[in-house]
């Protein structure tokens, strides 16, 4: 039990308390700069960034560098949504130039603009669940994991609403900010697509579908499952309703941390790799908010 | 504002069209290759440079990758 609970009986608690010592909690998590959270996307590029060279001069096999790429762009995203939350460095601090090198380059891997995906993130935090405002409970809407996985394979097909969410929600919104993350998609999607054209061009479109086109398909199905679905499916709308705990035969670890997911909604800037912990220390008043715990 | 609109047309049409190009330039390539550098490749006739009015492997690929990208465009579903 958190010493932060000490002399305090929760069952007791008004709502002003439990969210005092809820924020107490939080800040103990914030505000400091995580360095695992700054190597891992470093880390991240620079491997997925020599498998190409590698294969290429036959120095890996391309069968051992697929999965090497598969888990590259799995493990991509989640640096990324670190900084579309200001984990790294808020606008006017001196380490703001890394939080947004990070979100550009990770998302580069994932052939997304990090401002569209910034964009709409934060619309999804501020609508969770919303089925006109959240560009994420399209994907959500899904009784079944299998069901879920279907939808991600539909926003694969051209003209389907799942593979509009994202655009509509950027045109609705029409900020600046917005449209740049536009103009950012249009320049990441030719030269994603110019790089499949060319190596295939030259003989190598094996390699471009096994270290970037398939692993990207399959990262999105995992990604879309474990950090969307998963703590979104049956939930409503509030700030303890809209996420939910679960537990998984994969631990905290094989489902990205996505069990402590509501720890995230309710404090964004919390390094991811704190996520976890931050929730187990902030248990007893999810509890007394009656969360969703899935079995916690 | 000309040059702009001209800019914002042929953008629409490349990426309007942009299934019919996957389908071209990467997935018949793609196909090609995974009968050509896997062991799918003993299935294949020992010329591959005229297989069919003219078209090498390749080539015919590269076309059926188109005619799939077009039919992806047209009914908006790849599968």
């Amino acid at each position: 039990m958190s010493e932060i609970f000490a002399g305090v009986d929760l069952s007791k608690a008004s709502d002003a308390e439990l969210m005092s010592l809820e924020r107490q909690i939080a800040h103990k998590y914030m505000n400091r700069l995580s360095i695992p959270m700054v190597l891992w996307p470093l880390a991240n590029i620079v491997v997925w960034l020599s498998i190409w060279p590698l294969v290429l001069t036959g120095t890996l096999s391309l069968w051992v560098a697929f999965p090497i790429a598969c888990f590259n762009l799995l493990v991509a995203y989640l640096p990324s949504h670190d900084a579309q939350h200001d984990s790294y460095a808020r606008v006017g601090e001196p380490l703001r130039w890394l939080n947004e090198f990070i979100g550009h380059a990770s998302s580069f891997l994932l052939a997304y603009s990090y401002r569209v995906l910034r964009e709409t993130h934060l619309q999804h935090h501020k609508h969770a669940n919303d089925p006109k405002l959240d560009p994420d409970a399209l994907f959500n809407m899904a009784d079944t994991g299998w069901q879920s996985i279907k939808n991600t394979i539909r926003s694969y097909q051209p003209d389907s609403a799942e593979a509009r969410s994202y655009m509509d929600t950027i045109v609705r919104l029409g900020t600046p900010n917005a449209l740049l993350g536009l103009r950012d998609q249009l320049i990441i999607t030719v030269i994603y697509h110019a790089v499949l054209f060319a190596m295939a061009a030259n003989g190598l479109a094996l390699e471009a579908a096994l270290l970037w086109w398939l692993p990207l398909k399959l990262a999105v199905i995992y990604l879309r499952y474990y950090l969307s679905w998963a703590p979104h499916v049956g939930q409503g709308k509030g700030r303890y309703r809209d996420t939910k705990s679960f537990q998984s035969i994969l631990g905290d670890t094989g489902t990205s941390g996505m069990t402590a997911h509501v720890v995230h909604h309710l404090h964004p800037r919390i390094p991811h790799n704190r996520t976890v912990k931050a929730f187990k220390e902030m248990l007893p008043i999810l509890r007394a908010r009656n969360v969703d715990l899935g079995g916690h | 504002m000309g040059s702009t609109a001209a800019m914002d047309a042929i953008v629409k049409f490349i990426l309007g069209w942009l299934p019919l190009w996957f389908g071209v330039f990467f997935l018949g390539p793609l196909v090609a290759e995974i009968l050509t550098r896997t062991p799918l490749q003993q299935f294949l006739p020992s010329e591959t440079n005229n297989l069919l009015i003219g078209l090498s492997l390749y080539q015919l690929c590269m076309v059926a990758g188109g005619l799939y990208g077009l039919t992806a465009k047209l009914t908006g579903r790849w599968i």
